[in-house]
């Protein structure tokens, strides 16, 4: 028979899986490897399960967990490996169907500075309010409301798309 | 207006998660265990061995990948090692020395047989820019982001590419500077991607015409050909022939071996010294693929990259789906077998591996089979991945993913 704690983890770990998967899935683009994400984080979890009851919020910490396991991901070899050296092309060069608009955007955002492109997907795509993308990346609303206007017109740049004129400060680079 | 550029995204259907809850208590269970296991035997061995066990239980469902084709020998033939191998020695970690900045973020991207040069890529956080440590003291040989390097040899000369308006050309560090390599006849883009102890460099060259209205030549390899740039004439660069398509190089042993892949990474390739060519063996029903290193008798790669990449028809070419698999070639016996959850960067003189290990989140050795952890340093989680490895396996290096802390570890 599990201990009961087991039991406790196991429901609360059943009932968070499927949105824990979307924001890994939107943070990566794959789900093969929100998979391995969230699986491994959620491991993790079991191991620290004894020290969470006095997490005051439980949710956002392993939120947190996920996301910062994603940005790891994204830095692990074969990320960059899909980027450069793989035989296919990662510049979508035809905006015709669907797939390849999704390609052309992925593209577009992984052209982007690091964390201008985690601002933007973790509000637009993972619709985080502000203060909680800024609670996420520890840094304040200001420089999370900056990154954003700083990144969707990086963005409209990389997809060619019409937008304000790029401001004398530039990005972040 | 930003919802309509991220609509598509949004759009896409999220893919059901296939995580069970039954993997999830497996796999902490294992990480207990293996806490448990480490804290005990740390006295004992600072390496954490992390036995096939985990390895077995993750691969079982929900995992796309078959077992492996085929038993290997042991070791190499005719190598009898004479002190413990690489993955059962004593690895002690240790941070390398940040280069002049507050930060240390570094991605490594390349060490020379000997251990003694290291090349990394610093982070965005700095400006970008390479770093070449020299025994363990770092040089910056280059603040301009668009330099990438990709490799460096035993006499210290770094190779890779510089990008501006997403057409790269190939480059070599001169004197502590890089210059430009020469592109073969047509090319519109090549990169060097690595160079071997006397000096033979190679990579591929693009000559695709610009064909869509407003499009650049990218560094694509839609119409790539394998470039070999030897030592005694680097002004005269070499295609070397091969494929219907395309053919692309990766790595170059000491003998001048070259070894890479065919047509949009349908079949793993290498070109023996006197330049014939010989298509490499594929796990049955895995096929697709390229070789990414080679040392001695043996080379890993890429492994069953036809079911893991997707032909878009507009594009004309390959795009890889997700994670890739990877193989490990014992060119002795022409024998490939796969590897598990195991992603691979690194490779010894007796075909030891180093990389990353998915199941514990960490830098390995791998050998045989099994992975060992390597460890963390003091005060730092230990995620992170081992690079490259020594060709005597005694020198890793690599980085922990909390700050992209460089590390070397000396085994």
């Amino acid at each position: 028979v599990s201990p009961s704690w087991e039991q406790d983890f196991v429901e609360y770990v059943r009932a968070r899986i499927p949105r824990l998967h979307r924001v890994a899935f939107q943070l990566l683009g794959d789900g093969d490897r929100a998979d391995d994400v969230v699986q491994n984080v959620l491991a993790t979890l079991y191991r620290r399960w004894s020290g969470m009851q006095g997490v005051d919020n439980l949710d956002a910490y392993v939120h947190t967990m996920v996301v910062h396991a994603c940005l790891a991901d994204r830095r692990a070899p074969w990320a960059r490996v899909l980027l450069r050296d793989t035989a296919p092309d990662s510049e979508a060069r035809h905006v015709d169907g669907e797939i390849e608009q999704r390609l052309q955007v992925r593209a577009a955002l992984r052209s982007l500075p690091e964390r201008q492109r985690i601002v933007l997907v973790l509000r637009f795509l993972c619709d985080l309010p502000v203060s909680e993308v800024a609670r996420l990346l520890n840094r304040s609303e200001g420089t999370v409301k900056s990154r954003t206007a700083y990144g969707l017109e990086a963005l409209r740049k990389a997809l060619g798309a019409p937008g304000p004129a790029p401001s004398s400060t530039g990005g972040t680079r | 207006m930003s919802d309509d550029i991220f609509r598509v995204l949004k759009d896409q259907p999220a893919p059901a998660p296939r995580v069970r809850v039954e993997d999830v208590l497996t796999a902490g269970r294992a990480k207990v265990r293996a806490r448990r296991a480490g804290t005990v035997a740390a006295a004992a061995a600072a390496v954490l061995a992390i036995v096939a066990a985990v390895v077995i239980v993750w691969s079982g469902e929900g995992t796309r990948r078959t077992m492996p084709v085929g038993p290997l020998p042991t070791t190499a033939p005719g190598r009898t090692p004479s002190s413990p191998s690489p993955a059962a020695r004593k690895c002690t970690a240790a941070q390398l020395a940040p280069a002049g900045a507050t930060r240390p973020e570094v991605f490594i991207q390349g060490m020379d047989p000997s251990g003694r040069y290291i090349v990394g890529e610093l982070g965005a956080q700095q400006g970008r820019g390479v770093v070449l440590w020299t025994d363990g003291v770092p040089r910056i040989l280059s603040t301009n982001e668009a330099d990438e390097p990709t490799a460096v040899n035993s006499s210290g000369v770094v190779v890779g590419r510089r990008t501006n308006n997403k057409i790269a050309v190939p480059i070599k560090s001169v004197n502590g500077a890089f210059v430009t390599l020469p592109m073969p006849k047509g090319a519109v883009a090549a990169t060097a991607t690595a160079i071997n102890t006397r000096g033979d460099i190679v990579g591929y060259a693009v000559f695709e015409p610009v064909s869509a209205p407003g499009s650049v030549p990218a560094l694509s390899t839609g119409a790539a050909k394998a470039v070999m740039w030897p030592a005694g004439a680097p002004q005269t660069p070499r295609l070397l022939p091969g494929g219907k398509r395309m053919s692309q190089a990766f790595a170059v042993d000491d003998d001048g071996t070259v070894a890479g892949g065919i047509d949009d990474g349908e079949q793993p390739y290498m070109w023996h010294p006197d330049g014939r060519g010989e298509a490499l063996a594929q796990p049955a029903d895995r096929p697709g693929g390229w070789i990414m290193g080679i040392r001695g008798d043996w080379a890993f790669g890429v492994v069953d990259y036809l079911k893991d990449s997707v032909l878009v028809p507009t594009v004309g070419r390959r795009m890889a789906r997700g994670l890739l698999a990877y193989g490990r070639w014992n060119l002795a016996t022409g024998q490939v077998e796969s590897l598990e959850r195991f992603t691979p960067s690194g490779l010894a003189d007796d075909g030891t591996l180093v990389g990353y290990q998915s199941a514990i989140d960490g830098p390995v050795v791998w050998r045989d089979g099994t992975g060992r952890q390597l460890p963390g340093l003091p005060g730092k989680p230990v995620g992170g991945v081992a690079d490259r490895i020594s060709a005597d396996g005694r020198i890793v290096v690599g980085r922990l993913f909390e700050g992209q802390t460089p590390v070397i570890w000396h085994c």
